[in-house]
């Protein structure tokens, strides 16, 4: 048996394969799978990024009739070693293929320079959140730009007439994938709201300076953005969390404050008392699209981009301001659209 | 004998044994199987129905041990009866009970009086269960303590709420006798006035309850005993804001509000209790079941996960199941095993294979136990919690550990807790006359066996004044004596103070029973005026420093007299030292007073000269006793008393060093010294002043800075 020191893996098993099969009524695949899912140290918070994704995991487990392991390392070091020890193992007896999932892009510089196994051997691979194709490994992202595109927009009619407002991203560290789109949605959001005299401004705030930093530190985060609001009295502060499990600090500063917040990943609007919509990525739906992929083979694409527009990034409003966003139609396909041009001039830009 | 077997009957028609016949059994093993007694309530068996069958599927994966399970509804059983068979049945290797308080402690006393010890799980961790059995060795906690709890609500209070003033309703049962205990002492702390605190004993009393607290402008702690308690605080709680406890978010209360309450608008904010979010125990089971878990359901996983390894290592180790526990358990060490079944495959392997013991980690988060009472899990963790429209959100997770993916309890401030007094280090002694000598007053002012620590506390400041020189001359001894020979003692004519203790009733001299005295008879006997009914008297002088004792009941303003709930008011002790000090009856007074709201007794001594009082407690804080023996049914000490005898025999100990240790090591109220300003310098007066004799052959005594 596999042992890792330092390194939690826990393994589900499921019991009731043929059950679920033909309680979901779908193929299941002739072939026996394992899957092996690593996750970043932060590990789980029930309500940010990595939850979403066990979850997810554990849904397509019981709907394709497949057994995983998971670990949370105590490092990226760590997580590699785990890899490492998937990737020189035998596949299980009693499985014919095997896949390793990466849940996050930050393994990539890592991973670009490991081993990386063939496709003889049954094992493949998986990486969530990295913008390209890579060479050895399946890889889907889904980009909040057109969510946030919309989130800025709708802020902005919202509130037209303040004179100053600030967009403030709270990330863990600037090594994350993804935030870039989050940013730049807003920034372009901004610059398309024409508004004269007023003052419309995002800024970027990381907790920490180190790769995978930040990603755990509720207290700090609320600390921050205690910081952040103390600086900018004058103005409408909006605070988006983009830090994994620190983002519960700043929604709880901003509940506790009564400051807008934007929730993300898997956040509940109604939780709170002026979070107006989360915008959410529905791991689930990918997840199970990549499986529902892979297991039958057919229509594999090696790199998936999720926008807007796909329904696996979704905006979720808070139950009062439904109307609202019902009043922004326009604003939503403006969004998406803009999401398409984005992608297809960074396309065009390579 | 035939309705022990009806019972019997009945009992064993609850059984539920869940067959191992899992296909993923090794077939080269043999599969072991190991009883687990499950005593929970009816009202929630799918859940836990739910639970036992996950821990026993991933527990037969990972290994060859099969958890099977004797099912108890706590509800519909004489629990007395029912601990007692289970407690007696060897072929229950451990018990997971119960949800109620008192069922709880009913267990854990049938459970305590075992020889052999067995383990008990339980997830109901009131502060009487702790005290009474938790130095015990056999019972689990698998929650902090309700103390925590309290803590907890309190720390959100005092940063989300900024609220300077707090009040508490709270039922009078086990669970909320907890919060009434800490309360005050925990918002102090936190820099909250506690304003007003309440008890109620039904259901009936809360609207009365609700409608004097809603006078009192300050945010009140509710502690309901139910959910239908809940239920009718929050309907009374207009105008009021609330903080609920833990018992309020059950699932049930849900329904009471749509079918009984028309107030479906009512916002209930408070703590519950829950798994660490970084297990990952709620995300699988919510994807799994659709449902997020009840309070309990981790805790139930964990402790069958952990019975079936002790299980494992006793036999590898040639030990009992309770002391492989205690090993897996241990406060120190790398974490191995997980919940997961390859984390108990791995601590498994490591039992049988590699014949050594793994820390293991739980559902509920790391399964760490606390160094001191070493049975009582270190940290839980709490989702702040609001029940809005019929639904409740979770909007953060709180635990006292740092990380682990939730907030600290004191969030992100720079919390300075309003701990202990500060003292002037330059502050003068009176010029006083030349020291002559050391007398002592000890005085137990309780009666009963129920009171026991009182007197036991006596006879250990006794027994160290003796120790260091004292005669019974120089010491009046008032106590009730009703105790060593008392029919409960099991050591008939012995008092010990700890269970490993000395005897402290041996060449004891008393010089009056409680009951031969009244009041008015000890200020007399203070005042050195003898007669026919108190011949010893206090032969004190202006130059001898006299040792003041006194441990007992008390309330505000007065301290008990035996049965006199009169008592002795602040007034009437105030009045007897001055008029000792007129009468140039002491050089020096140290009192110190073990009692409920000694505090508020003390301070009426303010502006006396060269007198010194040090309380358990100050004036809104009850004292608390501690080392429960469950066999004798008492307690054998209080937390003040230990936490000075444990460091009197340091000679070089100022006044100012044992205040900081009594201070630290006292839990549960704040240790006060009152009329500093008035004694003198407490960093240049030593303790040895008052408890040792100056003249003691071959000793060399720690001097008095005003000594000469």
């Amino acid at each position: 048996m596999r042992r890792i020191s330092h390194v939690v893996i826990q393994l589900i098993s499921i019991l009731f394969v043929l059950s679920a099969c033909m309680k979901e009524n779908i193929d299941c695949s002739p072939t026996k799978i394992d899957v092996e899912v690593l996750f970043t140290p932060e590990g789980f918070s029930n309500t940010g990024y990595s939850d979403i994704v066990l979850k997810a995991v554990e849904k397509s487990a019981q709907k394709y009739g497949f057994e995983y392991s998971f670990c949370v390392p105590d490092s990226l070091e760590i997580g590699m070693e785990y890899y490492m020890d998937w990737y020189e193992d035998e596949i299980d007896d009693d499985a014919d293929r095997s896949l390793f999932i990466f849940t996050s892009g930050v393994y990539e510089s890592m991973l670009s320079k490991a081993p990386h196994p063939s496709k003889e051997s049954g094992k493949e691979l998986l990486v969530f959140e990295v913008p390209d194709e890579l060479p050895y490994a399946y890889t889907f992202q889904l980009s909040y730009y057109g969510a946030a595109y919309f989130l800025a927009g709708f802020f902005l009619q919202e509130f037209s007439s303040e004179e100053k407002i600030c967009f403030h991203i709270i990330s863990a560290n600037p090594f994350l994938d993804g935030q870039d789109y989050l940013y730049d949605g807003i920034a372009d959001s901004i610059a398309d709201s024409k508004v004269d005299n007023t003052v419309r401004l995002v800024k970027m705030h990381y907790l920490s300076s180190y790769p995978g930093g930040g990603l755990d530190n509720q207290d700090y985060a609320y600390l921050k953005c205690k910081l952040i609001d103390n600086e900018n009295p004058e103005c409408l502060n909006i605070y988006i969390p983009f830090a994994g499990n620190s983002n519960m600090g700043v929604h709880r500063f901003a509940h506790v404050n009564v400051r807008f917040s934007i929730g993300i990943d898997s956040t509940e609007p109604n939780d709170y008392s002026l979070m107006p919509l989360a915008m959410n990525k529905r791991m689930d739906l990918a997840i199970d699209d990549f499986f529902n992929s892979w297991i039958s083979g057919d229509n594999m694409a090696m790199h998936t981009l999720y926008t807007l527009e796909s329904g696996r990034v979704e905006l979720v409003p808070n139950d009062d301001e439904q109307y609202l966003i019902d009043q922004c139609s326009w604003l939503l396909e403006q969004a998406k659209v803009k999401e398409k041009e984005y992608f297809k001039s960074a396309e065009g830009s390579k | 004998m035939n309705r022990g077997c009806s019972i019997l009957f009945l009992i064993v028609s609850f059984l539920i044994c869940i067959g191992c016949s899992h296909s993923s059994f090794k077939e080269d093993t043999t599969v072991r199987k190991v009883r687990i007694a499950v005593v929970l309530s009816e009202g929630s068996r799918d859940r836990w129905m739910r639970i036992m069958d996950l821990a026993q599927k991933n527990i037969t994966k990972a290994t060859d041990i099969c958890p099977v399970f004797d099912f108890y509804d706590e509800n519909s059983h004489d629990m007395m009866t029912l601990a007692y068979e289970l407690a007696q049945n060897d072929s229950i290797v451990s018990v997971i009970g119960c949800e109620s308080e008192e069922n709880t402690e009913i267990l854990a006393y049938q459970m305590s009086r075992l020889k052999k010890q067995k383990p008990m799980f339980t997830f109901n961790t009131s502060q009487d269960v702790i005290r009474k059995y938790s130095r015990k060795g056999f019972m689990w906690g698998l929650s902090e303590s309700d103390i925590t709890q309290s803590e907890v609500i309190l720390a959100q209070i005092a940063q989300n709420l900024s609220v300077s003033n707090v009040s508490l309703l709270a039922c009078n049962t086990s669970y909320g006798q907890t919060f009434v205990d800490w309360f005050a002492f925990q918002a102090s702390e936190l820099g909250m006035k506690p304003v007003k605190i309440l008890q109620y004993d039904n259901i009936d009393q809360i609207p009365s309850c609700m409608e004097e607290l809603s006078e009192t402008n300050s945010t009140v702690v509710c502690v309901p005993a139910t959910y239908r308690d809940a239920a009718e605080m929050l309907h009374n709680s207009d105008d009021i804001n609330c903080f609920f406890a833990h018992k309020a978010f059950s699932r049930k209360i849900l329904d009471l509000l749509k079918e009984s309450y028309d107030d479906l608008g009512h916002y209930m904010l408070g703590v519950t209790l829950v798994p660490n979010p970084s297990t990952g125990f709620q995300d699988i089971y919510e994807a799994r079941y659709g449902e997020i878990p009840i309070f309990g359901e981790a805790q139930l996983y964990d402790a069958i996960m952990i019975t079936c390894l002790a299980y494992a290592a006793s036999e590898v180790f040639d030990t009992s199941v309770n002391r492989a526990v205690a090993d897996l358990l241990r406060p120190e060490g790398e974490y191995l095993g997980s919940w997961m079944s390859e984390g108990i495959e791995d601590a498994f392997d490591e039992i049988v294979t590699n014949q050594t013991m793994p820390r293991i980690s739980g559902a509920i988060g790391e399964l760490s136990f606390s160094p001191e009472k070493h049975t009582i899990i270190r940290y839980s963790t709490y989702a702040v919690q609001y029940l809005s429209n019929l639904k409740f959100y979770h909007v953060d997770y709180i635990s006292r550990e740092y990380g682990k993916n939730t907030s600290t309890v004191y969030g992100a401030w720079e919390w300075e807790k309003l701990f202990s007094q500060d003292f002037d280090s330059s502050q003068e002694d009176a010029n006083l006359k030349e020291y002559a000598g050391n007398r002592a007053v000890l005085i137990a002012s309780s009666k009963g066996w129920e009171n026991y620590r009182h007197q036991a506390d006596i006879l250990a400041y006794y027994q160290v004044l003796k120790k260091n020189g004292f005669t019974d001359d120089e010491i009046i001894l008032i106590m009730a004596d009703d105790i060593a020979n008392n029919a409960n003692n099991p050591y008939p004519g012995q008092i010990f103070r700890t269970p490993d203790g000395e005897n402290l009733y041996k060449d004891i001299k008393i010089d009056y029973k409680l009951d031969e005295l009244t009041p008015s008879d000890l200020k007399n006997i203070l005042l050195g005026k003898s007669s026919k009914n108190c011949p010893v008297v206090l032969d004190s002088d202006d130059g001898d420093n006299v040792l003041f004792v006194w441990s007992g009941h008390g309330k505000q303003g007065s301290f008990l007299w035996g049965e006199n709930t009169k008592g002795i008011t602040g007034e009437f002790i105030s009045g007897l030292f001055r008029e000792m000090n007129s009468s140039g009856r002491y050089r020096k007074l140290f009192g110190i007073i073990e009692a409920c709201y000694a505090g508020s007794v003390a301070v009426a001594c303010e502006g006396i000269p060269n007198l010194l009082m040090m309380t358990a407690a100050n004036d809104k804080e009850t004292s608390k006793a501690e080392l429960y023996e469950p066999v004798w049914n008492t307690y054998m000490t209080n937390s003040f008393t230990s936490s000075i005898l444990n460091v009197i025999d340091d000679p070089s100990l100022s006044i100012r060093d044992l205040y900081r240790e009594a201070f630290a090591m006292t839990m549960g109220s704040h240790v006060t010294l009152y009329n500093v300003e008035y004694f003198g310098n407490v960093f240049n007066n030593f303790v040895t002043n008052y408890f040792e004799k100056w003249y003691r052959q071959g000793n060399t005594v720690t001097g008095d800075s005003t000594a000469e």
